[in-house]
């Protein structure tokens, strides 16, 4: 691929971008890691960065984007460059509706920018931001717990942090995900953790899945 | 003689052309004025798994007799085991009750589930004698053996669809009831304004102006051993019945206007059915008044001739 060695390129062609009139639900349970600042529709496109450690360089990552009521979902591939430094990448992200995703709340869009190509995702995610400054004071894990009725974060490697409580959302309609983690203070801008996710449905403990988050440090 | 006969008739045609507009104007006020009346009350029968209710006065008391009481622990233990117990060791500390009376105070709230066996799990808020989060399992026999459980409060039947949902409503029908404005013969009549069905997977709650309102209802075990039956039924007012639907950005708000009224009220068609035949009559009357008076006319003027 002819591209340059210092910049995240768009390998997805065309973008791809959906808009669709009826809610489908994905069966994958992680759906963003997000810090939010406030977009406002000014006719620009919106602004995705997202901090890539250099451990990612060479490879390629998958970034996608889900409304909660499911009508809005985007999922591209992204090259990093091999010589990858670690560090802030601003996203190409030529939406076709801006004024769609403008309109959206912070509990209604999550981001997931997740190491590995679309469909073979390795589990490992960076925290993506949305039209934000690069430092994150408040990041949110967002999940599609499948309507349990509580859901537990723990920091195992951790072990000076608490587990959390994560709540549900407080979207209108929760067809893409239903559950948000705030993720510590402590934890943001350090080094990658692992969380174990806990759902806890019709009284009784589900099966852990285990995730490691990129919080923000470059490296 | 001829002229008193054709006074009667002519005063009852007028008494007619004066009775039929002003017939007409009650029955254009009653549309109009039942399309935005506000006392409706809407009733909803369900056949569902679950159910929540946020209960509110001094009325909800539930007689469990036997119940295990599972109460939470502070934190989860994912080290410990599960135990064998009807509840999650690593979540619940179980307690077995005999004689379980469950009295909701104003403002607390409950959960009801149909579980996978034909029992019940109830999952308690807002109660000073349980923790948030208490989940109460009744055995189905046990549930039979108490019968109906009343409740009154703010209830939501089903829980919005998604991918994992156990609260889901199976099916129902719904009614508009209205005491209608006119008593004739002194009595009140309750007209079924609008009625429907409810499809498997909506969410159904009684509004008022946009927030869920007080409803009275009940739940009963169903023969279907999955679910049970539930009954609202809301204080009149100007309630209207919110559904959720998967795919819908929004909830849908169904309400009866003057169409549905015009419809189906039977006071409505009554009348109209009286202001037709008043038409009718007041036509035959006109057509025989102006016929009289012609053939009087011809008559006189014969009369006049002879001399």
């Amino acid at each position: 691929m002819a591209q340059s060695n210092t910049t995240v390129s768009l390998v997805s062609d065309p973008f791809n971008e959906i808009v669709r009139e009826a809610a489908k639900i994905s069966g994958i349970q992680l759906r963003g890691l997000v810090s939010h600042g406030a977009y406002t529709d000014d006719g620009a496109p919106p602004q995705f960065s997202v901090i890539l450690p250099q451990s990612w360089g060479g490879g390629v990552f998958c970034m996608r984007v889900v409304s909660s009521d499911g009508l809005y979902e985007a999922e591209n591939t992204y090259q990093i460059p091999s010589t990858w430094q670690g560090g802030a990448a601003v996203l190409d992200y030529p939406t076709s509706t801006p004024g769609r995703l403008a309109a959206l709340r912070p509990e209604e869009i999550a981001i997931s920018s997740a190491n590995g190509a679309c469909g073979d995702t390795s589990g490992e995610i960076a925290v993506t931001f949305w039209e934000g400054a690069q430092v994150a004071d408040s990041v949110s894990l967002l999940i599609n717990a499948f309507r349990a009725e509580e859901t537990y974060l723990y920091f195992d490697d951790e072990p000076s942090i608490p587990d959390i409580k994560c709540s549900v959302s407080s979207a209108a309609i929760r067809a893409s995900f239903d559950t948000i983690c705030t993720i510590p203070a402590a934890l943001i801008r350090g080094r990658p953790v692992e969380a174990t996710i806990l759902p806890i449905k019709n009284g009784e403990l589900g099966r852990e899945v285990s995730v490691i988050l990129h919080l923000g440090a470059a490296g | 003689m001829r002229f008193s006969q054709l006074f009667t008739i002519r005063s009852g045609a007028w008494i007619l052309a004066f009775i039929t507009p002003s017939l007409a104007l009650v029955v254009l006020i009653s549309i109009l004025t039942g399309g935005i009346s506000s006392s409706r009350s809407f009733l909803v029968e369900a056949n569902t798994t679950g159910m929540s209710v946020q209960f509110s006065g001094l009325n909800n008391a539930w007689p469990l007799g036997r119940a295990t009481i599972c109460a939470p622990l502070d934190r989860p233990k994912r080290e410990n085991a599960r135990g064998t117990g009807p509840c999650d060791e690593r979540r619940y500390t179980p307690s077995e009750n005999d004689d379980l009376l469950l009295e909701f105070p104003d403002g607390s709230s409950a959960t009801v589930l149909v579980q996978g066996n034909g029992g019940l799990a109830i999952q308690v808020s807002g109660m000073s004698l349980f923790g948030d989060n208490t989940r109460i399992l009744v055995a189905r026999d046990d549930w039979i053996a108490v019968g109906a459980m009343v409740f009154s409060g703010q209830a939501v039947i089903g829980g919005q669809m998604g991918s994992g949902q156990q609260n889901i409503l199976l099916d129902g029908r719904f009614e508009v009831r209205e005491t209608s404005s006119f008593s004739l013969g002194g009595r009140n009549r309750i007209e079924v304004i609008k009625s429907g069905t409810l499809l498997r997977g909506e969410q159904a709650s009684i509004s008022e102006s946009g927030a869920d309102t007080t409803v009275t209802g009940h739940i009963t075990w169903s023969d279907n051993r999955r679910s049970m039956d539930v009954v609202i039924v809301s204080l009149p007012g100007n309630t209207a019945l919110s559904l959720g639907h998967i795919g819908g950005d929004q909830v849908s708000s169904i309400q009866p206007d003057w169409i549905d009224y015009a419809l189906a009220s039977p006071t409505l068609v009554a009348l109209t059915l009286v202001l037709s035949i008043c038409i009718g009559a007041g036509q035959l009357f006109f057509t025989a008044t102006s016929y009289l008076r012609k053939t009087n006319r011809t008559s006189e003027t014969t009369t006049t001739e002879g001399q």
